[in-house]
């Protein structure tokens, strides 16, 4: 299913669906679900120690383009049954770069315990923290590689930090890891549209892909 | 047929293990659940300390002259107060998750798997995971749909969740009886 203007999306009840928006360091990505109570959800790491989980379509009136996450269906409906857990207890979750330190930081009844030497996640990695917790992979991390461009991002993102909400300690944290790895919000959004039985995606798969949805968020969004 | 002064003053319930402490055995052997509840009469005290007046009888190889104890665990009632209520609040939750897991015409809705997915969260962050037993489940007794849902939402401990391996083996079967796909529910478990 391609990414289309998330207003619009059927989204069935026992499904989620992977939202795009355009962000402070190019875009930023959440998950959409069906509450039990509360209709249709928006949960995303929105800063640092600010997950949010949000009545969507969002008041602001903000763009965002979606798809139904490519999980087949019994297997959905337990997606959603982890989501709802985890949107009960939104816990604080740190901003940082390192997600291979950072793999099972997040516990499926709504918890965060990083390991040692994690320095948080982003909002593209809760996505894929939320889904490795309940035992989906969705990207085979192993396979990213270093850019220049992303040494650039993750400096700008220690400043932003320093300005706004962590202190020194989790600044320096953070730079301490910069390594030039990073995975982009749209290339999560490109893997969870692979069928399951090709997960996890590699790097070049979802980099090829993340054009794409890239060019729809464009198109529906930002023109 | 003998009767044993039981050590500790527990009740047996569905989900409780006996042990065998015997010197014919190395180890505590386990009891297999279904063999407990057929062969054991259990009269349990509600007194903590009160022991003497509950007996297992047993009428089965099992039993030997020799048997030494038998250690029941898994429920704590007749113990403390403040034990006793952890226990209760506890058996509550079990009970709740329970529910569509051991029936397997309960309903399969996304509402419904949340649900169980609920209520294992509750018990794991109220009692731990040690203490979800997903020992001695039938395939033909369970809704493999359900015990998927308690699989993934418990993955990530399931080295201390009991039984949690093959657990999915029982899952697996259910949902074949069940003519659903177990690739699906269980995908990523296995």
């Amino acid at each position: 299913m391609a990414f289309t203007c998330a207003a619009d999306i059927d989204l069935p009840k026992e499904k989620v669906a992977i939202a795009l928006t355009g962000g402070h360091f190019g875009s930023h990505i959440g998950i959409i679900y069906h509450s039990v109570n509360d209709g249709m959800q928006l949960v995303h790491l929105a800063w640092h120690q600010l997950l949010l989980s949000e009545n969507f379509p969002l008041k602001s009136g903000e763009c965002w383009v979606a798809s139904i996450a490519n999980v087949t269906p019994a297997a959905s409906k337990q997606l959603v049954g982890v989501v709802r857990g985890l949107s009960k207890h939104l816990p604080k979750i740190k901003y940082g770069v390192n997600f291979l330190a950072a793999q099972n930081s997040i516990k499926p009844d709504g918890s965060y315990d990083p390991p040692i030497g994690s320095d948080g996640l982003t909002c593209a990695t809760f996505i894929l923290e939320f889904f490795r917790a309940a035992s989906l992979r969705l990207i085979d991390e192993e396979t990213w590689k270093p850019t220049e461009a992303n040494i650039q991002w993750a400096n700008d993102v220690c400043d932003l930090l320093a300005k706004h909400g962590a202190d020194a300690v989790h600044v320096d944290h953070v730079r301490s890891n910069i390594k030039g790895l990073r995975v982009r919000p749209e290339e999560v959004a490109a893997s969870a549209e692979n069928p399951r039985a090709s997960w996890p995606v590699n790097f070049i798969t979802a980099e090829k892909q993340a054009v794409k949805v890239m060019t729809s968020l464009q198109n529906i969004c930002l023109v | 047929m003998a009767g044993i002064d039981l050590q500790v003053g527990m009740a047996l319930n569905s989900f409780s293990q006996v042990a065998i402490i015997s010197p014919y055995y190395e180890r505590p052997r386990l009891l297999p659940q279904q063999i407990a509840a057929a062969n054991l009469t259990v009269r349990h005290s509600k007194q903590p300390g009160v022991l003497s007046n509950t007996k297992f009888l047993l009428q089965d190889d099992y039993f030997s002259p020799s048997l030494s104890s038998i250690v029941v665990f898994g429920n704590t009632d007749g113990f403390g107060d403040n034990k006793s209520k952890d226990h209760q609040a506890s058996l509550k939750i079990q009970e709740k998750w329970k529910k569509y897991l051991l029936d397997p015409s309960s309903p399969v809705d996304v509402d419904s798997i949340s649900e169980t997915i609920e209520y294992i969260y509750d018990q794991i962050s109220t009692n731990g995971p040690e203490s979800i037993d997903l020992n001695g489940l039938d395939a033909h007794k369970v809704n493999g749909e359900h015990l998927a849902a308690i699989l993934r939402a418990s993955s990530m401990w399931k080295n201390s969740v009991s039984g949690w391996s093959a657990a999915i083996t029982v899952s697996f079967d259910a949902l074949v009886l069940a003519e659903e796909d177990p690739l699906d529910a269980l995908a990523g478990l296995i």
